[in-house]
């Protein structure tokens, strides 16, 4: 595992928090990307209230990521280490921001 | 993914993800302005990519937030004509400095009067309950409501100020993978970004309270060299 820093809150009334946790390994198709910048989406507030049910804590809010690429995969095409990279609301599991319509 | 590490987002120093979920990004953009492209970027462009919106268009940008200055942006990039629709007068300095062609203050019934059956679309970015009727009879025939927002509750309207101008409402999510590359791909073209407030990641719970209260323009982003 690849031990990770982050903000997360660890329940609907938090507040958020410093908070380490760890990424899974880089698998044959995943690249890990060191983050840059990530933008801050009214969304991010309503999934860490649990404004719109279904939230699971602890939970780390961002989906608007840039970043640089440190890993790449054996079987990644795309990518190659150094390379600049943007992360979205379609990630894996996380689909939460098909309902992101907050400015 | 391994189904069992859960996926957590970014306000991280790091991410490791399948290849597939990431789009490239252009070395010309200032990257803290590409970072909304991801959500309000796409949020908008999918849309306006979708009904073709371009030269000819009189379209109007409902709400001047995160989204709507993206879809300003985006539209006047489009060749279209951009009005933009605000319940707050002071914000027309802003919005002409975007690029938006047009200003009218929706609390300003004479204004209002004047854009009757004007545009051929609106882009609604608001996300409080608010009047659709009014705005749709700010459409012309065939006229499109777009919804990139919604309240949390149901809407109501009249549904006789749709049949009037044969008047469609819509609404649109977010986007595909292939339309966010080409949306970046657009942006590194024409130097398009997001209006930004950088900050550093202890200042998030005051962030939120300001985004609450509508106070950024437009978007913070969190500069993860503060972590
Ligand atoms: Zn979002």
């Amino acid at each position: 595992m690849i031990a990770a820093k982050a903000y997360a809150v660890q329940s609907a009334t938090d507040k958020l928090g410093e908070w380490s946790f760890e990424r899974r390994e880089v698998g044959p198709s995943d690249v890990q990307i060191e983050i840059l910048y990530c933008g801050v989406c009214h969304s991010d507030i309503h999934q860490a209230r649990n404004e719109w049910g279904g939230s699971k804590y602890p939970m780390v809010p961002g989906h608007e990521i840039v970043g640089r690429i440190t890993k790449v995969g054996a079987d990644v095409t795309k990518f190659k280490e150094g390379d600049l990279a943007g992360i979205g609301c379609l990630v894996d599991s996380c689909h939460e921001c098909v309902n992101c319509k907050n400015g | 993914m391994d189904k069992v590490t859960p996926t957590y987002g970014g306000y991280s120093n790091r991410i490791v993800t399948t290849e597939s979920f990431v789009c490239k990004v252009s070395e010309k953009l200032s990257l803290e302005g590409v970072a909304p492209l991801l959500c309000a970027g796409i949020t908008t462009y999918s849309p306006l990519r979708k009904w073709k919106v371009g030269k000819g268009h009189k379209l109007a940008v409902l709400g001047l937030g995160g989204l709507g200055h993206m879809a300003v942006k985006f539209a006047v990039a489009f060749g279209a004509e951009v009005t933009v629709l605000s319940t707050s007068a002071n914000k027309e300095d802003d919005a002409r400095k975007l690029g938006a062609h047009n200003f009218v203050n929706t609390k300003d019934a004479e204004q209002l009067k004047k854009y009757a059956g004007y545009f051929d679309f609106i882009i609604d970015t608001v996300s409080a309950e608010h009047d659709y009727t009014m705005y749709f009879r700010l459409l012309g025939i065939n006229g499109v409501h777009i919804c990139v927002g919604l309240p949390p509750t149901p809407i109501q309207f009249s549904g006789f100020a749709l049949m009037g101008g044969n008047r469609v409402l819509t609404a649109s999510s977010i986007g595909g993978l292939p339309e966010t590359q080409e949306m970046l791909d657009f942006c590194a073209e024409h130097g398009i970004v997001s209006d930004v407030e950088v900050i550093d990641m202890a200042y998030i719970n005051d962030a939120y309270d300001r985004i609450l209260k509508s106070d950024v323009k437009y978007r913070f982003v969190i500069d993860m060299a503060t972590l």
